[in-house]
């Protein structure tokens, strides 16, 4: 009785040195990865005398660095992907970053002190995890449940999609864009100048 | 049917569910709908859609705006009062789903903030958003439980985004509702102005919480049309599952494939 225990014991041992390493999957755990980018945003966008090409500036940088600008292009295009050049594509992923860059760089500016909360991570499909957080708001209102959908990206995570009380943005804007894109005969160019156009816009206003 | 009969239906029914409706927030989180939305008629509806914001303008917005100066507390006491007021529907679209707890919830919330709350105007059962939230239920949300699709998408005139499913599901709701029998079975005009009066505040109200975030969408969307239709099928999926998870949006892989017509290149296809 004491012998086999002990046998086992060991074989349990020398199962345990020589199993190799469980591969780390992320050194960066999916909630922190997600703080970290809030506090830079909070650190670095918010100042209301920030100049608007340093807050568009510093907003470009921790998009490249924190979205996985790819396949949030390549699933907006979706089946339209195919159909597409490759320079097509590429016009299309610049017009796509500069347009989230003018829709959503000025609004860190109004941020107003509102407490940001990184709660829960769940599994997602395909090696995602998802986020939930939340995001109080300073008229008293319940907070914002943002869920934040990421992808692995080498040691640490990359945004995919942004879940906001339950309605997905990439959804949302993917549907808009074939809107588009069926309503110009399937041209993506005709997005792409959509996109273009409405920059052009939004850099005015 | 008197012409009272008839306004009071139509009115009713017409302004159940507003434009704004389909940008108000539920406190729910999860995945979304990897669908495209289904719109045989899209080519009418966006004409609908146009007459709808130009309504919107004119009409509902400059209300809207004047109602937003009213006090925090007051407009929240509006909508307390609004919302209790609709706990016969609620509840008897709970027990058509099954959802015993949601009826316990529901029963739980009216006898709260009825005695509590002062006859509904404040909403005591969800103290500080830390008790019993609010979650409406209504027969379109019925039928989406009991497996029925949305159908094809329509936009209704004044009443805004829906779907086949969703607008028949309006007929039940407006027969659920103590009002509409008060209404039939008095001579008098108070349960018609009741019944209007309560829709035309509901529309305004939410108009008006909205009106920010409706302006953003609108100014920030390349097809505002097909914008609001994603949404408006996002927010109704996610009602009928109460916010319960959904498979969402699956990550596109890129594999590698040859294409024939591209000289044997590898070219790179979206598996969605």
């Amino acid at each position: 009785m004491i012998k086999s225990t002990r046998r086992s014991l060991i074989a349990l041992i020398t199962i345990a040195v020589l199993w190799p390493n469980q591969p780390v999957m992320a050194g960066e755990s999916p909630d922190a990865f997600i703080s970290r980018l809030a506090t830079g945003a909070i650190e670095n966008l918010t100042s209301p005398d920030l100049p608007q090409e340093e807050r568009q500036a510093r907003f470009r940088s921790m998009l490249k660095d924190g979205f996985d600008l790819e396949n949030v292009a390549n699933f907006l295009l979706g089946p339209f992907r195919r159909k597409a050049s490759e320079a097509e594509i590429d016009a299309f992923r610049l017009a796509l970053e500069d347009n989230v860059v003018a829709t959503y760089a000025w609004r860190f500016a109004s941020y107003d002190g509102q407490a940001f909360s990184v709660g829960t991570v769940r599994d997602g499909s395909r090696g995602q995890k998802i986020v939930s957080s939340s995001l109080s708001q300073s008229d008293g209102a319940p907070p914002i449940v943002i869920d934040w959908r990421l992808t692995p990206h080498g040691d640490s995570w990359r945004i995919f999609d942004i879940v906001v009380e339950g309605l997905s943005m990439l959804v949302t804007q993917r549907d808009e864009y074939s809107a588009v894109i069926r309503r110009n005969d399937g041209k993506v160019s005709a997005l792409i100048d959509a996109i273009k156009a409405q920059n052009e816009k939004l850099s005015k206003s | 049917m008197s012409i009272q009969r008839f306004l009071q239906f139509i009115m009713a029914s017409v302004l159940a569910l507003g434009l704004a409706s389909c940008a108000t927030p539920q406190n729910t989180s999860g995945g979304a709908a990897a669908t495209e939305v289904s719109d045989p008629l899209e080519d009418v509806n966006r004409v609908i859609f146009d007459v709808n914001l130009a309504l919107d303008k004119v009409i509902v917005r400059p209300f809207a705006t004047l109602y937003a100066e009213l006090p925090g507390g007051i407009k929240d006491s509006i909508r307390n009062f609004l919302r209790n007021l609709k706990t016969p529907v609620i509840l008897a679209n709970n027990l058509l789903q099954g959802d015993i707890q949601g009826a316990s919830d529901t029963v739980g919330r009216f006898l709260t903030n009825t005695i509590m709350g002062l006859g509904g105007l404040f909403d005591v059962a969800n103290g500080n958003g830390k008790g019993i939230a609010y979650r409406p239920e209504d027969f379109g949300q019925t039928l989406g439980v009991w497996g029925a699709g949305g159908g094809p998408y329509l936009m209704l005139p004044i009443l805004g985004p829906s779907n086949l499913r969703d607008t028949v599901g309006m007929v039940p709701d407006y027969f659920m509702d103590p009002v509409t029998w008060w209404g039939i079975n008095s001579d008098r005009d108070l349960p018609t102005g009741i019944a209007i009066g309560r829709r035309v505040l509901e529309t305004i109200d939410t108009r008006s919480r909205n009106k920010k975030q409706l302006e953003d969408l609108e100014a920030t969307s390349l097809d505002f049309y097909a914008t609001v239709r994603s949404l408006y099928h996002q927010q109704r999926e996610n009602m009928i599952r109460n916010g319960d998870e959904a498979e969402g949006a699956p990550i596109p892989s890129v594999n590698f494939e040859i294409d024939e017509d591209d000289g044997g290149k590898a070219k790179a296809a979206l598996v969605q």
